[in-house]
């Protein structure tokens, strides 16, 4: 009986001890109050997942904000005031991301939070920056359901806005593949069987019905599925002019080689995720080529901060990001920053009230804010994204064509 | 000629399954243990292959025979150190096996990173025979399967050793009463469970995505042809394996593609409500 206890005792240590790795705390500073001395460093928490399925995602997003943050206390700080980050691991994890959002507020004394992932946990953490009255930048999370939230007590939740792209935008960005790049009249959606697809595959109907594309089949699959022959032969068999992929985590990779195998005549465009991440490109050889996919920014003259950011984080870190991750924490610490410096003052309705009026320069394009819901504008003259296709491992930009490197790059057996 | 297809996809993906889940059968019917880590050898597969391959330059048949080999011997010890002293205790085995899986999780974000990687194909393109494609890659994959499921049975019939592994999955006390020493029995069984979970990783890796949490979903398909099959059946474990496969396809065609694994689990539940052990449960042991 003593021998099963101690067993079960070093069980329970080894599980506490994966949930502390999971979901530490990674302060880069110590605690303490941050007050309007310029003495002090104006603090940014940081709520990212750098554990569970999403934990690939985190170090990108730190390693987009360090590059802000070098650029900002470089040029003198926010209003005098360098700025420090304090990262917490949310793990994507609603439960997670409210005891990060509090711990931060409340212990690191933090004057604002940027990120979340996953919209779960944007709107959890949303209602506790209220409550603190801390300026909170939605970095990442999509879903419409945060702007409407903003959008039905814009006085409470006025101190949080929504850098992060809206779910018509992620369509909004690939509808020029099939309006100007392929002339596309019909489209299948392929897509993974969550809520997250089936909204932008709602969207993406009402875009492109609009548009006068009709949506000729489409395929909800098991986000542990590994063997797609029933979804290729139901494309080939609604023989589309396009194929539209929401197959955004894991089971993307055997789909999209299973789709170069199986020569489907048809192109590829994928909404984001792992088929778009140069990581998991580098070594996929040929099966890789002919994708074409939406991203949000890349190494071109969006703005003239993009191709220096893109050239720094190189040389920095050695690899590419996302073109999402690094970008949107990257753009919403220099917003934060710029919004203080217009505002020429801490005080946080001025930095409401300036966030809601004047315009801010990222990567991404002109970020230009709702007044009602808060949510950052899309389309020309605002922020923008763009399309490009994999080709010998290199993403090839196809569009917008101010930008693009070339038409997009026929595989032999396409109709 | 679609249902032919579809019936082939799913023979070409019961092969893998039925190599993943035979392991786990292996270490339920000689060890009678739950064993939660399996998952986290499949994982340790594919690292190990994307490790030699990618970083070190090896070709893919010497990548694959260390990374099985490596497998091999992290299951011995495991058994070793870990496992022997509470084999007894089916709770804690539990506990345990789904703590290492988890620990050694970490230590694989913490060695390799948590970044999505993929393999290189060893074979692209596919084989038009008759208008039913064959993916090449598949193929051989399966090819390579079902030659290692044959040797495991003609180890299990043939040799002195595969004799005894099946006198300790049926009779274990009998086994202990003419001397077989049981516990290098259940040690090399727990190893060679490893080393076929990790085969499977070698085979597929080049197909699938490589990442921390991988061998999740393996371990609970596994979990599944075995139940279905008959704990510790070695025979019902490879149909089951087919039947799973096949299930998968041909309901993701002709019923949903979104209901593909709801179908297999449906006919999980039935076999069992109908016999608790399984196809081939509790016949002739492995």
């Amino acid at each position: 009986m003593v021998k099963r206890n101690k067993l079960f005792a070093v069980a329970m240590v080894l599980f506490l001890l994966v949930g502390t790795l999971g979901c530490s705390s990674q302060s880069q500073s110590g605690s303490g109050d941050s007050k309007d001395n310029p003495k002090q460093p104006y603090k940014i928490g940081l709520l990212i997942p750098m554990s569970g399925d999403a934990g690939d995602h985190g170090q990108i997003m730190i390693d987009g904000a360090k590059i802000a943050q070098e650029e900002i206390n470089a040029a003198g700080g926010i209003l005098g005031r360098q700025v420090e980050l304090i990262p917490f691991d949310s793990a994507a994890n609603t439960e997670k991301g409210v005891t990060g959002a509090k711990k931060l507020i409340e212990q690191d004394k933090v004057d604002a939070l940027v990120g979340t992932y996953r919209t779960g946990v944007a709107l959890a953490v949303m209602d506790v920056a209220a409550d603190a009255k801390i300026p909170f930048l939605i970095s990442m999370a999509a879903s419409d359901e945060i702007r409407n939230k903003i959008g039905k007590d814009n006085s409470y939740y006025k101190y949080v806005f929504k850098v992060a792209p809206d779910v018509a935008d992620y369509t909004a960005n690939l509808l020029p593949f099939l309006t100007d790049i392929t002339k596309a009249k019909t489209y299948y959606y392929a897509a993974e069987n969550t809520a997250w697809a089936k909204q932008l595959g709602s969207v993406m109907k009402k875009q492109a019905e609009a548009a006068g594309i009709k949506l000729v089949g489409e395929a909800y699959v098991d986000t542990s599925a590994t063997e797609f022959t029933a979804t290729i032969m139901d494309i080939k068999k609604a023989n589309p002019d396009v194929v539209v992929c929401g197959i955004i985590t894991a089971p993307g990779v055997p789909f999209a080689k299973q789709y170069y195998d199986a020569k489907v005549p048809v192109p590829m465009v994928v909404t984001s995720g792992v088929l778009t991440i140069p990581n998991t490109i580098k070594n996929m050889g040929a099966q890789s080529d002919y994708i074409s996919f939406g991203l949000f920014n890349i190494d071109k003259p969006i703005t003239d901060l993009t191709v220096p950011f893109w050239e720094k984080f190189q040389e920095k870190y050695g690899y590419r990001g996302t073109g999402f991750n690094e970008v949107k924490t990257y753009d919403s610490i220099r917003i934060l920053a710029e919004a203080i410096n217009k505002a020429g003052s801490f005080d946080k309705d001025a930095l409401a009230k300036t966030l809601e009026t004047e315009q801010f320069k990222g990567l991404a394009g002109t970020y230009k804010f709702d007044e009602t819901d808060h949510q950052a504008k899309w389309g020309e003259g605002y922020v923008n994204g763009v399309l490009a296709e994999w080709k010998d491992g290199k993403a090839q930009v196809i569009w917008p064509e101010n930008v693009r490197d070339s038409a997009l790059i026929r595989a032999p057996w396409w109709k | 000629m679609a249902f032919i297809q579809l019936v082939i996809s799913g023979v070409l993906q019961g092969g893998l399954y039925a190599l993943i889940a035979l392991g786990l059968t292996l270490t339920l019917g000689v060890m009678r243990i739950t064993d939660l880590s399996y998952g986290v050898y499949y994982t340790l597969g594919a690292y190990f292959s994307f490790f030699f391959i990618i970083k070190l330059g090896f070709n893919f048949v010497l990548a694959g025979i260390l990374s099985v080999v490596l497998a091999f011997l992290i299951g011995l010890l495991v058994e070793r150190l870990l496992l022997r002293r509470i084999i007894s205790d089916e709770l804690s085995v539990m506990i345990l096996t789904f703590a290492f899986a988890y620990a050694l999780e970490e230590i694989i974000v913490f060695v390799w990173g948590s970044p999505f990687r993929t393999l290189p194909p060893y074979a692209i393109g596919t084989l038009n025979i008759g208008g039913i494609l064959l993916e090449k890659q598949r193929l051989v994959s399966f090819a390579v399967a079902v030659v290692l499921i044959v040797l495991v049975l003609l180890f299990l019939k043939k040799t002195r050793f595969g004799k005894a592994l099946r006198m300790v999955s049926q009779q274990q006390h009998g086994a202990y009463l003419v001397g077989i020493d049981v516990q290098l029995i259940q040690r090399l069984t727990f190893a060679v469970g490893s080393f076929l979970a990790a085969s499977a990783a070698v085979l597929l890796s080049p197909i699938y995505l490589v990442y921390p949490a991988m061998g999740w979903s393996p371990l609970l398909k596994a979990f599944g042809i075995v139940i279905l099959g008959g704990m510790g059946s070695v025979k019902g474990t490879i149909i089951a394996a087919f039947a799973l496969a096949l299930i998968e396809v041909l309901s993701s065609y002709y019923i949903n593609q979104s209901l593909s694994q709801v179908s297999f689990f449906v006919v999980l539940i039935l076999v069992i409500l109908i016999r608790p052990s399984g196809l081939f449960g509790n016949r002739e042991g492995v």
